[in-house]
């Protein structure tokens, strides 16, 4: 890993002298579009998107510049559109051919087109020959394209970055005595990377300060205290939570279904962060563009996230509910039972919407549902386990009382069942979300300034109070329930027997599961003995052992016993190979 | 001795068997055999967290194991450095070097100094390019 902040500050958006659509072929003069390929409604068209600009304008030695950055800034496309939508933000992640994550943070905002910009798409107006709305209806319209501020960095402080996007957007809207692009090199090269633990970086932007800071060596860095866990909280119900946890720990085709694109990667990373000491291994894209929507017929293990509006016709039902909540926030504001007074003549089409497999296991957050798909749910922890877990998510997380009306009366749980296919269909009545929440909170993850619902549109429904009380999130303690839940399942993994007690060299060294390289086999093809762990003693005692060694003062599990006692030959054969 | 709650073998069978089957977790133990004198911080905190597990449910509450890992307190977050802000470092050189761009990036330059209220500063001078 690198040990700078932050990779690359870009800028995305059309060009500035022309409007390319993004299927044609053509090159040229770009000032004069002078033959284009028949083109459909110029309107409904996704066009290119460009890097504007960059900045470091080299690429660092050990971090290429990201590809496909156009894609991810703007996973929908670039699309034309009549009235300007608020600024919003989203992270993504990008995986590099390394391995190692990118972390992006984009930060969206609409511009009307600039003049040469409304010439390219008039032309494109008079050669089409598919237009549906009038030519002086045409000649009204304002039109507008999105263009995008995006910081690269390898780690997560997202909140610091959208707070500095939003900061920039703002200056760029006033005079200001500093140039813009002081302020981008100041955030971009003068920041030092906190070390683990010991310090931490503070940066003062605008009237606000924020922290930089990283987890301590000896806490685990996927339990980042920039990570934020409320809003997985505030979406899924923690027996929903629980069954993608085990989904994921079974390997399935998991797709995340949001109308929001922040909410698809913060619930995604704190999902990831649960099955701490395990990790994701496979296909990981939390936000999915949808020119990338192939990846989702690939026989693998995946973790897609998707926007709603690319989910097919037959799934519009889960869509429907979240798509009345995307117009609060989209170009028409209406919400249910207020009919759109006019037609848009850019609305979405289901072209080229999203194709699942089967068994593809779909995670609908925005209405708490989870379609298992064709294998079915995946095994369920053991019971003793979950219900310690409910209780201690119940107990750290009981300020969601606005949201989840099972907390507010604190109906007694009961008997668990074994895992639902719908768990909120059959939830007994101790599931159901506050309804408010879909009009009150979900449609503002996105939106990069804090909003208020108007109060035209708060007489609809009623206004939860939230943000009422300050409280502080327990991640950490929310992390350690997860994590109790697996070393109580892989408590022996490291089991070692008592060898050779009468011998004047006294070993334990023999691990009972685990198979070290050895001198007759240096290198195991298997190096966990699964079948024995899966048919020993459960639950796990290996405190007798624990105590034993203790008894016998032998030094404790965690220091590398064999590496430091005088081990005969015969023992050496099974003992890791020094 | 252990004093966890009893599980059917049989419940936690399906569910520990598909997480000892998954890539995630041939990874771990790749990463815990070959990191055998714990030198992975990740494998050190989960090891220990089992001891930790193991204290809490031993009703033998006179012997304990340690955890010395999960107790260094040294790691802890103790100091704050302040990062210049954009004026820091700007002057009126920098402005005319602003008005006349350079193609060249100077390389940065790093010293710490202290501020005002004792703080240590990390301060860079450096110019940088136009953009559009």
């Amino acid at each position: 890993m690198a040990d700078r902040l932050i990779d690359y500050f870009v800028v995305i958006g059309s060009s500035l002298t022309n409007l390319l659509p993004l299927s044609s072929s053509y090159e040229g003069d770009s000032s004069t579009p002078s033959f284009i390929p028949s083109i459909s409604n110029p309107l409904r068209i996704p066009y290119t998107p460009q890097i504007l600009d960059r900045y470091p304008l080299e690429d660092h030695e050990d971090s290429s510049f990201p590809s496909g950055l156009t894609l991810f800034c703007l996973p929908e496309g670039m699309n034309l559109i009549t009235r300007p939508k608020p600024a919003s933000f989203f992270s993504f992640v990008q995986t590099s051919d390394t391995g190692s994550q990118l972390i992006g943070s984009c930060f969206t905002f609409y511009e009307p087109l600039n003049e040469k910009q409304r010439k390219c798409l008039d032309f494109l107006i008079d050669q089409s020959c598919d237009m549906d709305v009038s030519s002086s209806a045409l000649a009204q319209m304002k039109f507008y394209l999105p263009r995008c501020l995006c910081i690269i960095s390898q780690w997560p402080f997202v909140s610091a970055y959208k707070k500095f996007l939003c900061h920039i957007y703002r200056l760029s809207l006033t005079p200001c005595y500093i140039p813009l692009e002081r302020y981008i090199c100041n955030f971009v090269d003068e920041i030092p990377l906190p070390p683990s633990g010991k310090m931490e970086v503070s940066y003062f932007i605008g009237t606000e300060t924020v922290h930089f800071t990283r987890p301590p060596c000896n806490e685990p860095q996927v339990w980042s205290m920039n990570m934020f866990l409320q809003p997985l909280f505030e979406c899924l119900s923690f027996q929903n939570i629980i069954s993608i946890i085990t989904a994921i720990l079974s390997e399935r085709q998991i797709v995340f279904v949001s109308s929001q694109y922040s909410l698809l990667t913060l619930t995604a990373e704190a999902i990831l962060s649960f099955i701490f000491p395990l990790k994701w291994t496979h296909v990981y894209i939390p936000i999915l563009p949808k020119q990338l929507l192939g990846v989702l017929a690939a026989p693998l293990p995946f973790l897609v996230g998707i926007h709603t509006s690319f989910l097919p016709e037959s799934d519009s039902h889960f869509a429907c509910r979240a798509s009345a909540s995307f117009r609060l926030t989209g170009t028409r504001h209406s919400l249910p039972g207020n009919e759109p007074h006019e037609e848009d003549p850019l609305s979405y089409s289901h072209e080229g919407s999203a194709v699942f497999q089967p068994e593809t296991m779909r995670v609908f957050l925005d209405t708490n549902e989870i379609d298992f798909g064709s294998v079915g749910a995946p095994p369920s922890l053991p019971e003793s386990r979950l219900k310690k877990l409910l209780i201690d998510l119940r107990s750290l997380c009981s300020f969601f009382l606005p949201y989840w009306s099972h907390l507010i009366h604190f109906l007694p749980l009961p008997a668990l069942p074994a895992f639902p296919f719908i768990f909120s269909k059959s939830a007994q009545g101790i599931d159901k979300r506050n309804p408010d929440w879909e009009y009150c909170q979900l449609p503002f993850y996105d939106s990069a300034f804090p909003m208020a619902v108007r109060p035209a549109d708060a007489d609809e429904v009623n206004v939860c109070e939230k943000g009422t009380q300050p409280f502080e999130f327990d991640s950490r303690g929310v992390h350690l329930a997860f994590l109790n839940v697996f070393t109580y399942l892989l408590q022996d993994y490291r089991k070692y027997e008592l060898l050779k007690l009468h011998s004047p060299h006294l070993s334990p060294a023999i691990s009972r599961y685990l198979i070290h390289p050895s001198h007759s086999d240096p290198n195991p093809i298997q190096k966990f003995r699964t079948s024995e762990y899966l048919h020993g003693e459960f639950p796990p005692s290996a405190l007798s052992f624990y105590l034993l060694s203790r008894f016998l003062g032998l030094p404790p599990l965690t220091t590398a016993l064999p590496l430091c006692l005088p081990l005969p030959q015969t023992i050496l054969l099974n003992a890791p190979r020094l | 001795l252990s004093t966890s709650p009893s599980d059917h073998p049989s419940e936690c069978t399906a569910t520990l068997n598909s997480i000892l089957q998954s890539q995630a977790f041939y990874q771990f133990i790749e990463a815990s055999v070959s990191n055998y004198g714990w030198s992975d911080p990740d494998i050190l905190f989960f090891d220990e967290s089992i001891e930790v597990q193991i204290n809490r449910s031993s009703f033998l509450s006179f012997i304990k194991l340690d955890t010395p890992f999960l107790l260094d307190v040294s790691h802890k977050h103790a100091k704050t450095i302040v990062a210049p802000s954009p004026m820091d470092t700007f002057d009126d050189d920098l402005l005319r070097e602003i008005a006349n761009p350079t193609d060249s990036l100077i390389a940065a330059t790093q010293f710490i100094s202290t501020d005002k209220t004792g703080r240590e500063v990390f301060r860079y001078s450096k110019n940088f390019p136009k953009l559009k």
